[in-house]
C-alpha cells in the first residue's frame, strides 16, 4: 500500500497536504482499494461555506460501496476538484494526485491531530 | 469458517479480493477490477468460479414427474441434451429457488441451484419426491467444481481444449466431453451474463488443472478471470433475476417479469400453478421495472421508490448498480403498476435526498449471440 512520506493522514483514510494556511485533502490508496471502482463523487457543500472537522465534505460511490469523506480540518471550503465530476476513476488511479477538497484552515492546532505516515501505517496494520 | 471453492488457492495466487458470499469465501474481483472484468467479458471473455452453486442429480423412473410437479416451466419441452431455466414455487406462486435443468434422459437430470438455497431445495425435492415412485436425489456439489466461461470469445477458448465441435452445442444445450489432460467435463451453452458462453462442471479434484488449462487456452483471446462483482453487474445489465432480490419467497415470477417460464399449455399439475395462472390472467399489483437514474447516484437494493413528486411510496429497488457498459446508473425495482409505465419518472430515496429516475424497457443489455 502506497503511503507517501510527504503527507499527513487520518484514521478515516483521508490524506492531507498543508500549503501555508490551505489544506489539500483526498482519500488514501488504502481507501480507494477498499472501495473498488469509484463511479461518482458527489454531495459537496457549497464553495465558500464553512466545513467542520469530521463532517462530510463528499460522498463517494463505487460499484460495490458508498463512503463518506470527512473534512480533515475546520475552515472555509475553497475548492473542490472539478475533474472528479467526469473522471471519478482518478481516485482509483492516482489517489494522491486526485485531490478532493481544499480548505482554508481556521485553526492551525487541528493539524496537530493528523497522523504521520508511520502512525497511519500502524493504523492499517493494527 | 467460510466454505472454500476447490479453486481457492488459484484465486489467492491471482491476487483476488475474497469476500463472504453466503458463507463462501469467493473472489469479488481480481486486481483487474470489476469494471475492467465486466467490459472484458463483453468484449473478449471472462472466467468465473461458480463452484459455490449447488449441483444435484435427480434420477429414476419418477424423476421427470417429480420435476414437472415442482417446476413452473414445462420440463417436457427440454428433451435429452437440453437445458431449461425454471423456478420452484410455493402454492401461492412465490419462489423457493430459481434453477437450471439439464436433461440426460427422461430418468436423469442435473439441477443447478443457488448456493444459499441448496439445503432448502434438497428438502423441498425430497419432501415432494414422496408422491412419486423411484426417485433418487444426490447432492454432487462438493464432489464437483463449476466454472462459467462467458463472452464472444468463449467458444474459441474452449474449442482449443475439447474434441467435440462446440458449434453443434446450441444455446440451452449441453454435452459431456473431455478437457485437456483427460478432465471429464460437462459443458453447457448457458450463462448469466448476456453473452454467449459455457458453464462447465468437472470433478473437484481436477479443478485446478481445468482452471489453469482454460486460462492458458484463453491467453491469445484475452480471457481474464472475473469475480462476483462483474458477475453481478453483467447479470443486472442483462436483467437476469438474482434470488433474494428480484425473486424470493415473497415475490412471484409474474411480478419479477420472468413469466416466460410459465407455460399455459402445461397440462399437468404443479405447485403454484393456480396462483400463477391467475396472476397471468389478472395481473399483479406490482411488477418489475427497469430504471435509469437521471440524477447522480446509485440506486441500491432496498431503497424506496417514490412517485414523481417524491410524496408517495410506489415501490422498492431490488438491485442497482453503475452499468459499466452503458456508463449509467441502472436498477431493477418492484413498482406499483399504476406508476409502472415506460417513460414515467419516479424518485428514489438515496441517503437524505431524492434522485430522479426514468422507467425504461428491460433488458438494459440484450443477449448477444455468437456472431
Amino acid at each position: 500500500m502506497n503511503i507517501p512520506d510527504s503527507l499527513k493522514y487520518t484514521k478515516t483514510h483521508e490524506w492531507a497536504r498543508i500549503e501555508g494556511d490551505v489544506l489539500v485533502m483526498g482519500i488514501t490508496d488504502h481507501a480507494q482499494h477498499e472501495l473498488t471502482d469509484i463511479v461518482y463523487v458527489d454531495d459537496f457543500p457549497d464553495i465558500g461555506s464553512r466545513v467542520q472537522k469530521g463532517r462530510t465534505v463528499a460522498v463517494i460511490e463505487s460499484v460495490k460501496a458508498v463512503a463518506e469523506v470527512f473534512a480533515v480540518v475546520s475552515g472555509e471550503l475553497l475548492a473542490i476538484n472539478a475533474a472528479l465530476e467526469d473522471s471519478p476513476e482518478l481516485l482509483n488511479k492516482e489517489p494522491y494526485d486526485a485531490w478532493i477538497a481544499k480548505i482554508k484552515i481556521s485553526n492551525l492546532e487541528e493539524i496537530e491531530d493528523l497522523l504521520s505516515p508511520d502512525a497511519y501505517k500502524k493504523e492499517l496494520t493494527a | 469458517m467460510l466454505k472454500q471453492s476447490p479453486l481457492n488457492d488459484e484465486h489467492l495466487a491471482l491476487g483476488a479480493r475474497m469476500i463472504d458470499f453466503g458463507g463462501w469465501s469467493l473472489p469479488v474481483q481480481y486486481p483487474t477490477g470489476i469494471i475492467e472484468e465486466h467490459l472484458n467479458t463483453r468484449e473478449n471473455a471472462g472466467l468465473f468460479d461458480i463452484s459455490h452453486m449447488g449441483e444435484l442429480k435427480v434420477s429414476g423412473g419418477g424423476a421427470f414427474d417429480l420435476l414437472q410437479y415442482v417446476s413452473v416451466n414445462d420440463v417436457s419441452l427440454m428433451g435429452p441434451g437440453g437445458a431449461q431455466y425454471s423456478t420452484f414455487c410455493l402454492e401461492n406462486g412465490t419462489v423457493v429457488d430459481d434453477v437450471f435443468y439439464y436433461q440426460y434422459a427422461r430418468d436423469s437430470f442435473k439441477v443447478i441451484v443457488n448456493a444459499a438455497n441448496k439445503d432448502k431445495d434438497l428438502a423441498w425435492l425430497n419432501k415432494n419426491a414422496a408422491r412419486f415412485k423411484d426417485v433418487t436425489i444426490v447432492d454432487q456439489s462438493a464432489q464437483r467444481a463449476r466454472v462459467s466461461l462467458q463472452g464472444p470469445k468463449a467458444q474459441d477458448v474452449l474449442q482449443s481444449l475439447v474434441p467435440v465441435d462446440l458449434a453443434t452445442v446450441k444455446r440451452f444445450q449441453f454435452t459431456e466431453t473431455e478437457l485437456k489432460e483427460a478432465v471429464p467435463a460437462f459443458v453447457a451453452r448457458t450463462g448469466y451474463t448476456g453473452e454467449d458462453g459455457f458453464e462447465i462442471s468437472f470433478p473437484a479434484g481436477m479443478a485446478k488443472a481445468a482452471w489453469r488449462s482454460i486460462l492458458g487456452a484463453g491467453k491469445p483471446f484475452h480471457l481474464l478471470p472475473a469475480g462476483l462483482g462483474a458477475r453481478d453487474t453483467l447479470r443486472l445489465e442483462a436483467c437476469y433475476s438474482l434470488y433474494g432480490h428480484e425473486i424470493s419467497e415473497s415475490i412471484t415470477p409474474v411480478e419479477a417479469g420472468i413469466e416466460f417460464i410459465i407455460k399455459k399449455a402445461k397440462q399437468v399439475d404443479y405447485i403454484g400453478k393456480e396462483a400463477l395462472l391467475n396472476q397471468l390472467e389478472h395481473g399483479t399489483g406490482r411488477k418489475i421495472a427497469g430504471l435509469k437514474a437521471i440524477d447522480k447516484g446509485i440506486m441500491r437494493s432496498g431503497l424506496e421508490i417514490l412517485d414523481d413528486a417524491g410524496a408517495k411510496r410506489v415501490g422498492i429497488i431490488t438491485s442497482g448498480t453503475f452499468s459499466p457498459s452503458l456508463k449509467e446508473s441502472i436498477a431493477l425495482g418492484l413498482v406499483d403498476v399504476d406508476h409502472n409505465k415506460i417513460g414515467a419518472v419516479v424518485a428514489v430515496k438515496v441517503r437524505d435526498k431524492h434522485i430522479r429516475a426514468k422507467i425504461v424497457p428491460r433488458p438494459f443489455y440484450a443477449y448477444h449471440p455468437r456472431q
